[in-house]
């Protein structure tokens, strides 16, 4: 079981992935398990209100561990836009919007619309 | 389209064996704690090496407790660099792993081949290196956003795609039909990272949806949960209004059936 115990939130998650019977009970009673993991009253109203509060949480606290700071990413996305156009490209829409914003500084983007 | 620099050949390194080499792609999932399958933690444990790209900290702690010889791909991303590049680069270090003659599993958060190019191309190559090459399915944001939402596609119907495509193609839409926008976080960005300019691009967009679908219609921003027990980030948006919301980077736009 991996275990990062001076991160008591990112260690608690890592306990819910290998044991389904505590997952089961977290998901039952989320702010139990996290007073149990040693989180106050405070910081668990702040995890619990949204997933990029509960986020910002789990990379506070491996932020603060030099051995795991590296792993505080931004996500990042792994697929774009195909650069090519379809053999069958529909016919070219209406005139574009004056009022919008220039096309992203890519080939692929540049093109009309 | 893929981001193939070529087709790779079978070739060992002195005192590896090409012929051993295999990949397998899996995903983690959204949920970090309930998501990741038997089959994809079989393959994550028994790799000789894996290469991972994820969303979430403690997936990657967790993938690394799995397989200590596990390393991060988000080395390759760079502010600025085009993702394309970045793409071409990750396929390269999985594909250069394979033909080096060991069992490589590569980890992609969500499901491994949904709105994520890389797995599909260093299967493509691999095989076409004579090795094999297979993708595990996962769960993706996608099928997160149909369980939250409550949407079945054979009611609705539903339309998918990545938002910068549907910006700039203007693909032909069934306006009474479901439809999901992926990536509106990053709308037109080519880098690693989203820029100033996405909150005007999603004014756009809003407004081109507002003419297909009507200014009433209901849509949310919408962005599954990695944390069990947490739920999903739900945001209300009028078409009519573009001006209301920005999208949250890994946020997704769904504008619901007219049925």
């Amino acid at each position: 079981m991996a275990s990062v115990t001076s991160e008591p939130l990112t260690d608690l998650f890592l306990r819910l992935a290998d044991d389904p019977s505590l997952l089961e009970a977290y998901e039952r009673d989320p702010r139990s398990a996290l007073i149990a993991a040693g989180l106050g009253a405070g910081e668990i109203d702040t995890a619990l209100h949204s997933p990029e509060a509960m986020r910002a949480a789990v990379d506070a606290e491996l932020d603060g561990d030099p051995e795991l700071r590296r792993l505080v990413t931004t996500p990042r996305m792994s697929t774009q836009t195909p650069l090519e156009p379809e053999p069958d490209e529909p016919p070219e829409p209406d005139e574009p919007d004056p009022d919008e914003p220039p096309a992203p500084n890519d080939s692929w983007e540049s093109r009309p619309a | 389209m893929g981001v193939a620099t070529g087709v790779a050949v079978a070739q060992a390194p002195a005192g590896g064996d090409a012929r051993r080499g295999s990949l397998t792609v899996v995903g983690t999932g959204i949920d970090v704690a309930s998501h990741l399958t038997p089959a994809a933690r079989g393959a994550i444990e028994g790799a000789d090496e894996v290469l991972y790209l994820l969303a979430d900290p403690v997936a990657a702690l967790r993938v690394e407790a799995l397989n200590p010889r596990a390393r991060s791909l988000d080395r390759y991303y760079g502010a600025t660099k085009p993702r394309r590049e970045t793409y071409a680069e990750i396929v390269d270090a999985i594909v250069g792993a394979v033909t080096g003659g060991v069992r490589v599993c590569a980890v992609l958060y969500g499901h491994p081949g949904v709105f994520a190019l890389p797995g599909h191309e260093a299967i493509a190559r691999v095989r076409a290196a004579g090795l094999p090459a297979r993708m595990l399915p996962a769960v993706s944001a996608l099928d997160c956003l149909l369980a939250d939402l409550g949407i079945d596609p054979a009611t609705t119907g539903l339309q998918t795609y990545e938002a910068t495509y549907f910006f700039v193609r203007r693909p032909p839409v069934d306006p009474r039909a479901t439809i999901v926008l992926l990536q509106v976080g990053m709308l037109g960005e080519s880098g690693g990272a989203a820029t100033d300019a996405v909150p005007g691009r999603f004014a756009v967009l809003l407004e081109r949806l507002a003419e297909l679908y009507g200014p009433e219609r209901d849509a949310v921003l919408y962005e599954a949960s990695p944390f069990p027990g947490t739920a999903p980030s739900l945001t209300p948006v009028r078409l009519g209004e573009p001006d209301a919301v920005a999208p949250a980077l890994m946020a997704t736009l769904c504008v619901l059936s007219g049925r």
